[in-house]
């Protein structure tokens, strides 16, 4: 179990990295630490592993604050973006490396290198020379060489940003196979919001070095804290709205609504609605049960398995909607300029502080 | 668009008669010297500019001259002991300079190379009268090898920045990544260094273990002044004897050391072109 506890740290150019953030980590867990680039995650990653120290805060493993302690002394391991799998050292050797520093004893290792080596199935490379290897080879070796330590977290700093789109896929599910088999606590660092979701059980939305929210994929996905939560995990409707005298929510150009918020929301706010929720009626207007708005295709981009239509609404306002292949052959003319009604239900609409 | 790409091609200089007559002119001047010396260690005759026929005698004598053996004997020791002195002070310096962030540290990286581009002579006499100043009421010993320990520290002095050049342009191409996941691994400093970093500085090591010790076996300026009588290098012993006469024993020996040279140039040479790749 990982705790980070009120951490803060600026760098010595004045740019402060974390401000103030705490999280746990429960044991066994496949998390992943999720935001763009420069919010602090591979920062927070690093200072797990001991490379960077906490100007104030503690860093705990498993109740013992490790704070100060340095990154060889520290019983958690790391895969590096760019592997760094030793050149000048076999499979066999760059995998044995850690037991040997810890003085192991020859038939020890000889097992336990077997053992991850077959965990990270590259049975029958153990002779191979580091040149000799493919991308995902080595980092399957950079993954073995952190799991043979028998870590009590292993560390993932963009593990997949440097492979190719097809390859990415297949390791993304590997690895969690190997988190499961090994059953060692996974964290993940990543900017991609689909890996985060496909791969992790919970997982920690950053932004400007700030825990915006935390919690298991589904929960964020359907129900983000914030606006900038919901735009950056999938893609979203952020839509202006205002709550009346009676508290009831107004969005412009949008009828049907007769949603009714508690007195705490403030009086400007947003309404997200996710792009998959929303559907599309060309001929006809839709069941007066439905909440619904009209407006005009602007953009049409067909994408295989779905197909991303924008429809501009009376407002001004762009509303996104993604319809599956069956949705779509559904609705017979669909095109470019033709108005349409856009429907969706209440249940599908959070509520957002502005 | 044909004509444009012609002009950026190089100038075939076969086709000028000025560049060719420049190319042989500066080829002739350079070699010719260092080719009669070698053809003339070969000359059965004790007056240098007769040539009277081929020998390898003058090899074997060269050989059986104890002063010149010991000289030879000295040079090597020299060669040897700087070398290995400066590779240790040389990479300890460039792992200063790539590992930390001090203040002061451009400044001590020029530093560094400043006895490259600082006279020779004026190094030698320098020397000299540091020698004579830190050490003028002390004797070392004048028994082998202490009576080289000065010599050896003035060797050192020059040797030094280009192994610490070399060896630096090596270690900034390291990835720090490399030197973390050692330390990630288990490994403390010192052993993530040994693990790890020096193996990656392998062929600078070669490179300029091998710089040094040529530069060493060559110096004649700065050892002049920091030998004694007692203490004679293979360049200072070649030069006196041409004092007392010109004897092809001398172009004999001076063959042995130009042949040691370029080896050991082409070496370093050849392994070289490793430092800055892969």
């Amino acid at each position: 179990m990982i705790e980070i506890k009120n951490v803060s740290k600026t760098f010595p150019n004045g740019f402060q990295v974390l401000k103030n953030v705490s999280l746990r980590i429960e044991k066994g867990e496949f998390f992943a630490l999720l935001g763009p680039s420069g919010c602090g995650k591979t920062s927070l990653l690093r200072m797990i592993a001991g490379f960077i120290y906490p100007d104030e805060g503690q860093v705990l493993i498993d109740g013992k604050d490790v704070s100060e302690v340095a990154p060889y002394q520290r019983a958690v391991n790391m895969v590096f973006q760019s592997y760094a799998v030793f050149p000048h050292m076999s499979v066999y050797d760059n995998i044995a490396y850690g037991l040997v520093v810890d003085k192991i004893s020859k038939k020890e290792i000889a097992n336990r290198v077997t053992e991850v080596v077959q965990l990270v199935q590259l049975e029958g490379l153990e002779k191979s020379m580091p040149s000799q290897l493919s991308g995902g080879q080595k980092q399957r070796v950079a993954v073995a060489r952190a799991l043979a330590k028998k870590p009590k977290a292993l560390l993932l700093d963009e593990p997949l940003s440097a492979l190719d789109a097809k390859l990415r896929e297949g390791m993304r599910n590997e690895l969690v196979k190997i988190q499961k088999k090994s059953a060692v606590t996974f964290v993940f660092v990543t900017h991609d919001q689909s890996e985060a979701l496909s791969i992790s059980d919970r997982l920690a939305v950053m932004r400007d070095g700030d825990i915006l929210q935390v919690g298991r994929p589904y929960g964020v996905y359907e129900k983000p804290e914030t606006s900038f939560v919901a735009d950056f995990i999938g893609s979203t409707n952020l839509l202006p709205a205002r709550l009346d005298d009676n508290n009831l929510v107004q969005i412009d150009g949008v009828k049907g609504m007769a949603w009714k918020l508690d007195h705490k929301w403030p009086r400007d706010m947003y309404i997200t609605l996710r792009p998959e929720k929303v559907r599309l009626m060309v001929d006809a207007v839709p069941d007066k049960s439905h909440i619904m708005a009209q407006g005009v295709i602007s953009v049409l981009v067909y994408l295989g398995e779905k197909t991303m239509v924008e429809v501009k609404l009376a407002s001004g306002k762009i509303m996104k909607c993604s319809l599956s292949e069956y949705e779509r052959k559904t609705i017979s003319s669909l095109k470019m300029g033709k108005r349409v009604w856009c429907f969706w239900d209440e249940k599908d609409m959070m509520p957002l502080a502005k | 668009m044909s004509k444009k790409k012609r002009q950026n091609e190089p100038l075939n200089y076969s086709k000028h008669i000025l560049p060719r007559l420049m190319f042989w002119f500066a080829v002739i001047m350079l070699f010719f010297p260092i080719i009669s010396i070698v053809i003339y260690s070969f000359n059965d005759s004790k007056r240098i500019t007769i040539w009277r026929g081929f020998t390898f005698n003058n090899y074997t004598k060269a050989f059986f001259d104890l002063g010149l053996r010991e000289a030879f004997i000295n040079s090597l020791t020299i060669a040897a002991a700087s070398t290995v002195i400066s590779l240790v002070l040389g990479i300890m310096s460039a792992y200063l300079l790539w590992r930390f962030r001090f203040w002061g540290r451009t400044f001590y990286g020029s530093m560094l190379s400043l006895p490259i581009v600082v006279p020779e002579i004026c190094m030698g006499v320098s020397l000299l009268l540091f020698f004579n100043k830190v050490f003028g009421g002390i004797s070392l010993g004048s028994s082998w090898p202490a009576n080289l320990i000065l010599i050896i520290i003035a060797h050192v002095t020059f040797c030094f920045p280009f192994v610490s050049m070399v060896i630096s342009a090596r270690i900034n191409l390291y990835s720090f990544d490399q030197l973390e996941a050692a330390f990630d691994l288990g490994a403390n400093e010192v052993r993530a260094f040994f693990d790890v970093v020096l193996p990656f500085l392998k062929p600078a090591l070669i490179a300029s273990a091998m710089l040094a010790f040529t530069l060493s076996l060559d110096d004649f300026v700065i050892t002049f002044f920091t030998s004694g009588p007692d203490s004679v290098t293979f360049p200072v012993k070649v030069y006196s004897m041409l004092r007392f006469s010109v004897t092809p024993v001398v172009n004999a020996a001076s063959t042995i050391l130009i042949v040691i040279t370029v080896l050991l140039t082409l070496g370093g040479m050849a392994v070289q072109k490793k430092v800055l790749i892969d």
